[in-house]
């Protein structure tokens, strides 16, 4: 028998069973001209990752609006540089953000850092780095509007730490360099002790990286920052990839 | 309109009833006869000559399905035409792959021996005793020569899985055949 002999007698079969498969396959032409039935959308394991994907990229697309809406937006280097070494420079992130005026009496130490080209931006770190209250406060206030750095003070030991204080909006805000959180503590009540008349913001403590430690508090807002641009850019490669799982 | 009216209006000799199968057929069956001819303009005119077909065979027919009945004619002709086609060249379409994939089941020597409406009636009754998602497959591809991918997606399978199951159904048919007597 030939094959097409074989193909021909097809035309002989009986008629239900051509029926049964027009019936699919007219359900599949159906289901090709409209938009597929979620059912059958999730019928296809391909479709599972293309829907994962969706909501993955929805969410991170949501979660950078609502970061970048908060903190700003930054579509900076995507590299996060070691901050320990701090081998390499930031960019100015903060630098169009705040500004300070009439710079302190201070120590040599601090002196010397302030009359740096790029003290504005470091001082844009003291605020934005430490405690989630401190930092919420730059975010929210004085992001908007410019700070005045009217004093600064030195602890007992000021080797290891400097304290010194903003006043902003008519309140004073204690800030101080340290590298141990309970060290930072204990020196911020000597300094509190020493200098009664300051107030503390919320009449709490709150360190706040500063000077010796500048670089990687500057290491660690750009890591803070690059996250949120890894969001955006891990977004823009599931577009991709979506783009691709529909072309194929 | 149902099929049913549209048989009464070629009963009727209405010749409206070629327009309305027209209006509600014509996609259909261009695409049952581009599977098999991979040409438009050969296609039109299959087409066209299904509308004459089914007017001098209605009456005295009665179609309980005008769609099956009007597909089963189209491919008719399209094969018919496909091997006028192919005495000449060869022609690029879905159904000259299913059937050289048919080769498989049956061969190349011919046994006028067999009547197709028996071999049909066998393959029936082989393709009853298959899945009816293995019928579709089977079905889709052989008589519809539809893609194994559009089928696969039909399925909501891979086209891969088609191709297993294609290749396991003409293993199949084969051995049942010889069973039945046919010289393969």
């Amino acid at each position: 028998m030939k094959h097409e002999e074989l193909s021909r007698a097809l035309e002989f079969l009986d008629e239900d069973l051509l029926l049964e498969a027009d019936a699919a396959r007219t359900a599949t032409v159906v289901r090709g001209i409209h938009r597929p039935h979620w059912k059958q959308f999730l019928k296809q394991p391909r479709n599972w990752i293309s829907a994962a994907c969706i909501l993955l990229s929805v969410s991170l697309l949501a979660v950078t609006l609502l970061l970048g809406s908060m903190h700003g937006f930054y579509l900076g280097p995507l590299e996060i540089p070691n901050g320990e070494t701090g081998e390499k420079k930031p960019s100015n992130l903060w630098e169009q953000v705040i500004s300070f005026e009439n710079m302190p009496n201070s120590s040599e130490e601090f002196s010397e850092w302030i009359q740096d080209e790029n003290c504005v931006v470091r001082e844009g770190l003291v605020i934005t780095k430490g405690n989630e209250l401190l930092r919420e406060f730059y975010l929210t206030t004085m992001k908007k509007k410019p700070a005045t750095l009217i004093g600064i003070n030195k602890s007992s030991d000021s080797t290891s730490m400097l304290f010194y204080e903003i006043v902003y909006d008519g309140q004073t805000y204690l800030c101080t360099t340290f590298e141990d959180g309970d060290v930072s503590k204990k020196k911020v009540e000597e300094y509190r002790f020493l200098n009664s008349e300051s107030e503390i913001f919320g009449g709490e403590l709150y360190q706040t990286f500063v000077l010796t430690n500048y670089e990687d508090i500057y290491w660690s807002d750009i890591s803070r920052d690059s996250l949120r641009s890894d969001a955006v850019y891990a977004h823009c490669v599931y577009l991709l990839f979506l783009g691709y799982l529909k072309i194929n | 309109m149902k099929d049913a009216l549209l048989v009464d209006l070629f009963w009727q000799r209405d010749e409206t009833a070629v327009e309305t199968t027209q209006k509600h057929y014509r996609a259909y069956l261009h695409k049952v006869a581009y599977q098999i001819l991979g040409d438009e303009l050969d296609c039109e005119e299959i087409v066209n000559d299904v509308y004459v077909a089914l007017w001098n065979s209605i009456p005295p027919h009665r179609p309980e399905n005008l769609r099956a009945y009007a597909a089963k004619i189209t491919r008719r002709l399209a094969i018919k035409r496909y091997e006028q086609k192919t005495a000449q060249k060869r022609v690029a379409s879905e159904y000259a792959v299913s059937l050289e994939e048919l080769r498989e089941v049956g061969g190349d020597v011919a046994a006028p021996e067999e009547h197709p409406e028996e071999l049909g009636r066998c393959i029936s009754a082989f393709l009853r005793e298959r899945t009816p998602k293995e019928r579709r497959i089977f079905l889709r591809r052989y008589y519809y020569a539809d893609p194994v991918e559009q089928i696969a997606k039909g399925e909501g399978v891979s086209a891969s899985a088609v191709y297993k199951t294609l290749g396991t159904l003409r293993e199949a048919l084969r051995t049942y055949l010889i069973k039945e007597g046919y010289s393969l």
